[in-house]
């Protein structure tokens, strides 16, 4: 789905790619702060592609808050998504979650429709449009999602 | 009639008066009253306030005996089993922090008799490395065990991080004081996922967990706890103890810091504090090693300098050794060398050796020196010392114990006494001993009669001559004196003979006339020279010595007196 070139650039790394396919996960770092709080987010970046089962629970279990990406030109990553939150949303305390819909360069192309995310958004999902190519609101939606788990921890 | 006035009597009690009334009844004032009334209508209330004297009076009932322990056991062993049948692990995380220090207390008691009996078993390792520990012991206070498994291990903890099990964070890092700084959140957080992960591949038992990977010569050594994990990064070969420090130090955080485990949510100031429980886990082996005398060392350096010392010793015995035989030879008389070499552990000598010189075994035999550490290739030759000349003239002319040798200038000098005979041999003999050229026989003194020359002996046998009268056999006085003269000489001759190994005999010549009755004159000459042949013969002269001969007068080339006997010396 492209989330790993997604936060690439924008987090700091000492494990290589190959993690992703030899045990599933890869660690990641971004600090940054928000509302004037420091926070460092250790980012579980799971390889999963578009099999939700290969992912290991293990993983997601005490995660504060997590990313769904999905791939806008394909329709069927929207579905993926949602199993993915289900699943996710049964291991964590109340993780906050952001959905990221990449390829927002590409918005001509895209399969995912506007109602489904309005579907979505009645649903109390927050949806964002990024783009890894260009980078654009990446910044924004770690911003975002770090706001929301803080405001589950009660910091802001 | 009076009922009734009892009754308008309480309707017409007021408050105050049913209150003054109960305070009297009961003896207790209106707010205790009161706070009796509350306890009464609210259960919660009623059961803290039992709560604080409910433990006090079992404890006075227990006392007492009105409460039999025995007979509570069965309601907390029900209690307890229906706790650990609902949720084991809840009890599990409650006994955790003492289960620990007690099942290693059990398990080292096992393990220190196992080690004494190991230690018996390895009582009988003759290895040159066992031997080595076995000398560290002997001269260290630690037990030959300890000696061999601080020899087995030698490791370093390079850090120690602390992990909230649920989250996978960090609670808190130490690492060694010269270790270079690691991204420390990212790889606790990848070593979590890395035990999950083979948790979840290889394990499906929940208590189940990764407590090791090796790479290389690093291992990751990992401790779970119920909130918190410990992983120890080490670097070598850590001993299994170092395992019960990380189970101690994980002990303790769960121990002083189970409610900020329970409710973490990232803060992680509050694990500051675990670093005093961490840092003891960051053990190095050589830091104690450092500490202690390098006993080993000092006994190898020793051992090598006693080794040192003794082969310099031999080397230099050795050395003397050979250079002793060499300066032996070398002025010994009869030998010549021509080189010395050392071979295969022994010096082999070359030279020359005269037959009279000493033999070597003798010689070295003389000098205390072992004839083992030595060969010898030598070939003959004739030696011109003075010594082995003396000698070789002693082997040759025999000489009599009273007599000595010197030589000098080609001159065998002889001095002391001897025999005319051995004398005569010497001087026949003398030129057959090589080197020397002539006799210095001045000190040389004769014991016995001196030795005639042979003309005397023949002149003087030749000058008796005994003339008989007519018919007169026997000699008169003064010929039996000349007799005894003449035997004398003949024996002379005799000893002559032998010595030079000659043959001259002595005639014995009777001469008669032709006057009167020749025949019987011939007779009686005949028997004239068989009379002194017989006497010679008597005086010792060897009979075949001895030879007769009858001369009639008419006969003689020269006149000689009839009548007469006289003698003649032949070579035969």
């Amino acid at each position: 789905m492209g989330k790993t070139s997604l936060v690439q650039r924008f987090v700091r790394s000492i494990f290589s790619e190959k993690y992703h396919t030899t045990i599933g996960v890869k660690i990641d770092q971004k600090e940054l702060t928000v509302n004037d709080v420091e926070v460092t987010l250790l980012l579980w970046d799971i390889h999963g592609e578009d099999d939700f089962m290969k992912i290991k629970p293990t993983y997601l279990i005490g995660s504060s808050g997590y990313f769904l990406v999905a791939d806008g030109t394909r329709s069927d990553t929207y579905e993926t998504a949602i199993k993915l939150h289900e699943m996710t949303s049964s291991v964590t305390k109340n993780a906050a979650f952001i959905l990221l819909v990449n390829k927002a360069d590409l918005k001509d192309s895209w399969e995912i429709t506007d109602a489904q995310l309005d579907t979505l958004k009645e649903q109390g999902w927050q949806i964002m449009f990024t783009s890894a190519k260009t980078g654009e609101n990446v910044e924004n939606a770690f911003a975002q999602l770090t706001k929301k788990m803080l405001q589950n921890q009660q910091y802001v | 009639m009076k009922e009734k006035d009892q009754t308008n009597t309480t309707e017409k009690l007021s408050a105050d008066q049913l209150q003054e009334l109960r305070e009297l009844v009961t003896g207790l004032d209106k707010l205790s009253l009161q706070r009796m009334q509350k306890l009464m209508a609210d259960p919660h209330e009623f059961a803290i306030e039992i709560s604080e004297l409910l433990p006090f009076s079992i404890r006075k009932l227990i006392e007492k005996g009105s409460i039999n322990m025995a007979d509570l056991l069965p309601f907390f062993e029900d209690m307890i089993q229906e706790s650990i049948e609902k949720n084991p692990q809840r009890l599990a995380n409650l006994l955790f922090p003492i289960m620990g220090p007690a099942i290693r207390k059990a398990v080292s008691e096992d393990l220190k008799r196992l080690i004494d009996s190991l230690n018996q078993g390895l009582e009988s390792g003759l290895s040159p490395k066992h031997l080595k520990w076995r000398f560290q012991a002997l001269f260290s206070s630690k037990s030959y065990v300890e000696i061999m498994l601080s020899h087995a291990y030698l490791y370093q903890v390079k850090h120690v991080f602390l992990i909230h099990r649920d989250t996978a964070l960090l609670l808190h890092h130490e690492k060694a004081g010269h270790v270079l700084d690691i991204e420390a959140d990212m790889i606790a957080s990848m070593l979590s996922a890395i035990t999950d992960f083979a948790k979840d591949s290889f394990h499906s038992d929940e208590q189940d967990a990764v407590d090791s990977i090796k790479i290389g010569d690093t291992n990751l050594w990992v401790e779970q706890g119920p909130h918190a994990i410990i992983a120890a990064v080490v670097e070598g070969n850590p001993p299994p103890d170092l395992r019960i420090e990380l189970k101690e130090a994980l002990e303790a955080v769960h121990y002083n810091h189970r409610p900020e485990l329970l409710n973490f949510e990232g803060e992680t100031e509050i694990f500051e504090h675990t670093s005093k429980f961490l840092k003891p886990c960051l053990i190095k082996e050589k830091k104690e090693k450092g500490k202690k005398p390098p006993l080993f060392a000092l006994m190898l350096l020793v051992i090598v300098l006693i080794g040192l010392g003794f082969w310099i010793y031999q080397s230099i015995q050795t050395h003397h050794t050979y250079a002793a035989a060499t300066e032996l030879f070398s002025s010994e008389s009869g030998y010549y060398l021509t080189k010395t070499e050392r071979q295969n552990g022994k010096l082999r000598i070359f030279g020359l050796k005269d037959d009279y010189a000493i033999e070597p075994s003798k010689l070295l035999e003389s000098k205390q020196l072992s004839a083992d550490q030595f060969e010898f290739v030598l070939r003959p030759f004739v030696s011109m010392d003075s010594m082995i000349i003396i000698r070789r003239a002693e082997a040759i002319l025999t000489p009599p114990e009273t007599v000595s040798f010197a030589f000098e200038k080609g001159i065998l000098q002889v001095s002391g006494h001897c025999k005319a005979e051995w004398k005569v041999s010497l001087e026949q003999h003398f030129n057959k001993v090589w080197g020397v050229h002539s006799l210095d026989t001045n000190q040389l003194t004769i014991t016995d009669k001196p030795v005639r020359d042979l003309s005397w002996i023949i002149g003087d046998i030749m000058k008796y001559k005994f003339v008989f009268d007519v018919n007169v056999l026997e000699m008169t006085e003064d010929q039996s004196d000349q007799f005894y003269k003449l035997t004398q000489t003949a024996n002379l001759l005799d000893e002559f003979n032998r010595l030079n190994n000659k043959q001259y005999k002595i005639l014995v010549q009777s001469v008669t006339s032709k006057a009167g009755n020749e025949a019987a004159n011939l007779r009686i000459a005949t028997m004239r020279a068989q009379t002194f042949l017989e006497l010679l013969k008597e005086a010792g002269v060897p009979k075949n010595l001895l030879e007769t001969r009858v001369i009639n007068t008419e006969e003689l080339v020269e006149p000689e007196e009839v009548r007469s006997v006289s003698f003649v010396v032949e070579e035969k």
